[in-house]
């Protein structure tokens, strides 16, 4: 008998993520070139030991279970245990989408029951971060509380994007506030928790009929603090909820430092992902890389500098790419210059095309709350004609059919979406 | 049939502790992936290798055969080795040896061809044409052969041939190549009845024993190939084809034909600020905070500061040193060059030096056999072998 389950929470719509997220889950995000956001929280599941893992889905679920699969990268292809992924589905009293976190556990309760296990590890498709569960779940089991819950330090001008947990000395957790204005623990709930299985199933039904949208983080974790029901279990080491365009993109860039916080190759064990049938990166007599990261099936013929580049990139003879996150199988043409870009999977950029380049203090006219810190976001398949100029904090997304846009320049903080695509 | 038996002495150092075909090249592949992938991408999901030297390289990376989809309830891949079956128990004596201790599998099949590949070589292929060949030709066996050039030809079986594509004589590395312009590339698309056949405990080598026979009575039909094919014959050989495909990269990069391979699951390759990096092949998992050119680096190698990589190839988790430099060399797996060493360097004096005299020559490459380690400063002339392991000041 395993001593506990996984279920992911991977059906968030991720909508500051913006073009990234109109056509795949938060959860499938590529990140760090060949991953995807979700890899890392599977990978964290299989070196922990924990071989039985529910995803639960649904916005935009296909790019997800092509990913998935039947868990053959994680080993999670199992004939007991492995990897399932459960949607909303009828045949429930109750059935209905997804409509808080708890609301989604809650709709699986059958699932609940049939285990055996006795603890429960409630994790989120959206975050970055090496953990062992192994050890939470030991400090679970020391400290005789039905709940424990992973709590990080943030800097104090995080807190209120956060849940905020105070804890005593014996771990208990004696406070908890959801995104408080003012307060004096640094202590984020990292939305990752340990249930004693039982527990779990009767307080999903216990709280379900007061509320629709049940959610753990807003209804069940301050209910039950107050109860002294939960521990909280300090994490210290780097972790990162990609919420929003700019954390996503700083968290790719920061992997280029010298000794980035996030180590892709942990003493742990590798990220597991799905493997690539790319040939390895080529760079070519003219082609000059400096201060990036590359995956194979690149060519480079042009400049690279301080960049991520997916698979299957090709940046031409005398284009230029600096600053940018560039995902699977793009071309950059001849003379195109990039600076500070986020190119969606398979965007074609036009000969001398220049993007990124101008005043970052004019804010996108449709998303200014997520587009103002000096980025432009090309989406998916997104034709970039020849000769065009788009500024920055611009959004940009061709057709669906074609890819095309309209051969002019975008100005700075301009957008253009074609027909159909809605943010 | 894929013949993957073979010693490859010719390698030296690089196969005293793998099989020729699980040689590394191009970057992330193995020999035997482009053989194996050429038999996927034509359509045939039924495949033995067979394997006697050194073969636990081989068997780590085909195992149940994922990569290549060929983990399948019906068919899929097969490693085949010597084994005891009677008195008369041996190691493979030979090409049709192999295939006659294995006759079992050909009898049991009920495909109506057998092909029989080299498992040591380096192309993409659609079977299916030279089967569609052999269907239009008729006859018990067809040959795939190619034109080479005249210097080229005692390297190879030549054969000479009619304007109806059968084949009238064959000369192993023959010295006087007149009317043999096609060199026989080791592909041979037989009748399954014919083959058991002419399969028998006597008969060791599939050219001379079953090939010459039946040239002779005009039932061997050329098929020929014009695309790229190498042999990986020699260091030398291995080196030049390396390096072929720092300018020729679509050589082994075709759309229509992917080669698959067993990936290393490594993050990105990360080049530091101060690296460079010109003319070269890298996969995935390398840190380069060096200069490198020229070169070819196979997952997961790390190049430190000021160190120079020129023309060379370094297999997967090797490690150079600060301010080393490696020209014209090849290092084999998790060999690690301390700093400052300099491997390649010019002879200091004209002799050879003394002791036993190098079993192959490399043709100038400088080879270090796998975890071979340089201590700081070593200095390793051009043109050496080292074998595995070696620690070298």
């Amino acid at each position: 008998m395993d001593r506990a389950v996984a279920f992911l929470l991977a059906g968030g719509a991720g909508k500051r993520l913006s073009l990234l997220t109109t056509h795949r889950a938060k959860p499938a995000v590529p990140f760090a070139g060949r991953y995807r956001i979700i890899d890392f929280t599977l990978t964290n599941c299989v070196n922990s030991g924990i071989d039985e893992v529910y995803v639960l889905a649904q916005y935009i679920s296909r790019s997800l279970e092509r990913h998935l699969g039947i868990g053959k990268p994680w080993d999670l292809d199992r004939a007991t245990g492995g990897l399932h992924v459960l949607h909303p589905h009828l045949g429930f009293d109750a059935a209905d989408w997804y409509r808080g976190t708890a609301d989604a556990l809650y709709q699986n309760t059958m699932v609940l029951r049939s285990l055996d296990c006795p603890y429960i590890l409630i994790l989120s498709g959206d975050h970055i971060y090496t953990m062992d569960y192994g050890s939470f779940l030991d400090y679970h089991e020391a400290h005789e509380l039905p709940v424990s819950v992973a709590v990080t330090e943030v800097p104090a001008s995080m807190t209120r994007h956060f849940g905020i947990a105070t804890m005593d000395p014996s771990g208990r957790i004696t406070r908890f506030d959801e995104k408080p204005a003012v307060c004096e623990s640094r202590l984020a709930s990292m939305g990752i928790y340990v249930f004693e299985r039982e527990y779990l199933i009767s307080i999903l039904e216990r709280f379900k009929s007061r509320h629709d949208d049940l959610d753990f983080g807003k209804h069940i974790l301050p209910r039950l603090v107050r109860e002294g029901k939960v521990a909280g279990y300090r994490y210290e080491g780097f972790w990162l909820d990609i919420g929003t365009l700019r954390n996503y993109y700083d968290a790719n860039i920061a992997l280029l430092g010298r000794r980035p916080r996030l180590d892709l190759n942990p003493a742990s064990g590798v990220i597991m992902t799905v493997p690539d049938e790319y040939p390895p990166l080529a760079v070519s007599s003219k082609g000059r890389v400096e201060g990036s990261m590359i995956c194979n099936g690149c060519i480079v013929s042009g400049t690279v500098r301080n960049s991520i580049l997916s698979p299957g990139v090709t940046v031409e003879t005398g284009a230029e790419v600096e600053g940018c996150v560039i995902l699977h199988d793009c071309v950059i043409q001849r003379g195109a210059r990039l600076n500070r870009c986020v190119l969606d999977k398979g965007v074609r950029v036009g000969r001398n095309a220049t993007i990124g380049s101008g005043d970052a203090a004019v804010a996108n006219t449709l998303q200014p709350e997520y587009l103002e810190f000096g980025l432009t976001l090309i989406g998916r398949d997104t034709h970039v004609p020849a000769g065009i100029s788009i500024g920055t904090n611009c959004l940009v997304a061709g057709t669906r059919e074609t890819g095309r846009i309209p051969k002019r320049d975008i100005p700075d903080g301009g957008t253009h979406l074609a027909h159909g695509i809605l943010l | 049939m894929i013949l993957a038996g073979g010693t490859g002495r010719e390698l030296s150092v690089l196969t005293r502790h793998r099989a020729k075909t699980a040689l590394p090249f191009g970057g992330r592949y193995r020999i035997i992936d482009f053989c194996l992938s050429n038999c996927v991408n034509s359509g045939l999901s039924e495949i033995y290798v067979l394997a006697q030297y050194n073969p636990k390289s081989l068997i780590e990376h085909i195992r149940m055969g994922k990569p290549w989809d060929l983990d399948r309830k019906s068919g899929g891949v097969f490693i085949l080795q010597p084994r005891y079956r009677d008195e008369a128990a041996r190691w493979y004596l030979g090409t049709a040896d192999a295939l006659y201790q294995n006759i079992d599998v050909i009898k049991l099949s009920r495909a109506d061809h057998v092909l029989v590949l080299s498992g040591d070589q380096v192309y993409l292929a659609d079977y299916q044409e030279i089967a569609a060949f052999h269907a239009a030709h008729g006859g018990p066996v067809t040959i795939a052969c190619k034109p080479v050039r005249p210097s080229q030809r005692s390297r190879f079986g030549m054969v000479r041939c009619g304007r109806d594509g059968v084949v009238r004589e064959f000369r192993e590395k023959p010295r006087l190549s007149r009317g043999f312009d096609s060199a026989s590339l080791g592909i041979y698309l037989f009748e399954r009845r014919f083959l058991v056949e002419r399969l028998s405990a006597e008969g060791h080598d599939i050219v001379f024993d079953i090939l010459m026979p039946e040239i002779a009575s005009g039932g061997v039909h050329a098929y020929r190939f014009e695309e790229y094919w190498e042999d990986i014959g020699s260091i030398a050989s291995y080196y030049t084809s390396s390096m072929r495909l720092l300018r020729h990269r679509s050589l082994i990069t075709r759309t229509d034909r992917p080669v698959f391979t067993r990936g290393a699951n490594l993050p990105p390759s990360k080049f530091f600020d101060g690296s460079e990096v010109r003319q070269s092949i890298v996969a995935d998992g390398c840190t380069v905070k060096g200069k490198i050119s020229g070169s070819i680096l196979f997952p997961g190698v790390t190049i430190e500061p000021g160190a120079v990589i020129e023309d060379s190839i370094v297999f997967s988790f090797s490690r150079v040193g600060a301010d080393a430099r490696v020209i014209r060399a090849i290092l084999d797996k998790d060999v690690a060059v301390g700093a400052g060493s300099y491997i390649g360097a010019p002879a200091r004096t004209r002799r050879r030096k003394a002791g036993a005299p190098q079993e192959v020559d490399t043709g100038g490459i400088t080879v270090l056999g796998k975890g071979t380690k340089t201590l700081a400063g070593a200095r390793v002339t051009a043109g050496s072998a080292v074998e595995p392991g070696s620690i070298l000041r």
